[in-house]
């Protein structure tokens, strides 16, 4: 088994902010460490929220979409490693 | 010689298509035989317009309420400074005529609503979403969802943009194609969105969204690939990156439904105007206030735009206002501004708690360098 292989302790994957979520996060991309198997996209907004109040309200605004791997997907979406994630937000103007 | 689609004019004006492979003259023939709704005269609108004009589409139907202001200028180069306070779409028509006079324009001096998508019909090829809010947006999709219109949505926020192609399904076609609709993908509404002026966006973005959106009508009418059919393109201006998110078709959304009531499209009105406390004040307000001698003001924007532009006062930037509240009389009331009236209303929130008397220009020195614009006072 692939998953077995012990120098493969920490599955990451890689986090894409857009937009104005970008600005207000402060954070453009970053690498981020599955802690466990089985991570859905609904686990790792849950962990992402827990950094402060503005991430709390931002990446559970329900407005904000997220992408895995180019393709849009909802909160059940289970993620693998290397999986790029993009959160980006509604944009409004014109 | 008369018995040809194209007068002599034309096909020259035009050479460059006809002569373009994989557009040619069939491509240039489709341009002139479209059908082309464009909702929004503004920052979107203008290229978009100018380079479906220019190409060569042969019906453009302008809609708009919305007249232009200097401030538009920035970035909605369809305008001159002799349109200021004239319609948008009267003044994009006049312009676009003048870029070609082969083609016809339609303009609607009106708002984009529920009666009046009802009133405009399905006789279109393609709608262009050049709007500057979401509820516009969705009112745009259950219309094209109604009609089975394909539609280009984009939008900008200060360096980002967005756009897409929404195709609706033909649920008779005998394929199994299922296609996103803009409920799909943003089945809510931003709460908090900063719409309209209030963000800001650098000039020359509406201009490559407007371009993005203008390169794939015209890719469609003439019959060339679509790949925007199905994807959402995330586009950064500052660093220059793009990125094409894959959508599909979300069950349960309205567009999986066999009829669209258009009647009950949910289409909320997005105001610009800022909330109105008792302690704001409207520029003829704020300029009365400002004579009486109980009364001090204040500008609490940046050191850059207080050096660049003011109205005068006691320049404290709102991060040292806290700090430097004790400069303050506790007799007089603080006038506060700055540029779109949102940062003085935390400095009057901040005054207030710290028991000074203040009140806040309402719209900011935005509003008010319009007011007087309007009023000839400047």
């Amino acid at each position: 088994m692939n998953s077995d292989n012990a120098s493969e302790d920490n599955a990451s994957i890689n986090i894409l902010y857009f937009a104005s979520l970008a600005e207000s996060l402060g954070c453009e991309c970053e690498s981020f460490n599955l802690a466990c198997e089985k991570v859905s996209v609904a686990d790792l907004k849950q962990q992402l929220a827990a950094r402060g109040e503005q991430w709390q309200r931002l990446i559970n605004a329900p407005s904000t979409r997220c992408a895995v791997n180019q393709s849009l997907a909802e909160d059940e979406q289970v993620l693998a490693s290397n999986d790029e994630v993009a959160f980006f937000p509604p944009v409004t103007g014109g | 010689m008369s018995d040809t689609i194209f007068s002599a004019n034309e096909w020259l004006r035009y050479s460059r298509h006809i002569q373009l492979s994989s557009f040619g003259a069939d491509g240039q023939i489709k341009l002139k035989q479209s059908r082309v709704l464009m909702i929004g005269s503004g920052g979107l609108g203008a290229p978009v317009s100018l380079y479906l004009a220019a190409a060569g589409v042969g019906h453009i139907t302008l809609v708009d309420d919305d007249d232009v202001d200097l401030s538009n200028l920035q970035r909605q180069i369809i305008f001159s400074v002799e349109d200021i306070g004239k319609s948008k779409v009267f003044s994009a028509k006049k312009r676009l005529l003048g870029l070609n006079p082969e083609i016809e324009i339609d303009a609607i001096n009106q708002y984009f609503s529920i009666e009046l998508a009802l009133k405009l019909g399905d006789n279109f090829d393609l709608v262009i979403d050049c709007t500057d809010n979401f509820s516009t947006r969705y009112l745009i999709n259950d219309y094209c969802l109604k009609n089975r219109l394909p539609w280009i949505y984009a939008s900008i926020h200060q360096y980002s943009g967005q756009c897409a192609l929404f195709v609706p399904t033909n649920k008779h076609a005998d394929n199994n194609e299922s296609n996103a609709c803009f409920r799909c993908v943003f089945p809510d509404a931003p709460e908090d969105a900063q719409d309209c002026n209030s963000a800001g966006v650098i000039g020359v973005l509406p201009g490559m969204l407007g371009l993005f959106q203008a390169n794939e009508a015209l890719k469609l009418l003439s019959g060339l690939p679509t790949p925007l059919k199905n994807h959402l393109m995330l586009f950064d201006a500052k660093h220059l990156t793009l990125q094409k998110i894959t959508l599909k078709a979300s069950t349960g959304c309205l567009c999986q439904k066999a009829t669209i009531n258009l009647e009950q499209s949910t289409a909320p009105q997005v105001t610009c105007a800022s909330t109105t406390a008792d302690n704001s004040l409207t520029p003829d307000r704020f300029n009365l206030r400002r004579d009486d001698d109980n009364t001090a003001v204040i500008d609490v924007r940046s050191i850059s735009e207080h050096q660049g532009f003011h109205i005068g006062g006691t320049h404290i930037p709102l991060d040292q206002l806290g700090e430097r509240a004790d400069e303050l009389s506790p007799t007089v009331t603080h006038l506060c501004y700055c540029q779109s009236g949102k940062r003085s209303e935390k400095a009057v929130k901040l005054l207030l708690e710290k028991g000074f008397k203040a009140e806040n220009l309402d719209g900011g020195l935005a509003n008010w360098l319009k007011h007087a614009k309007d009023n000839n006072q400047i």
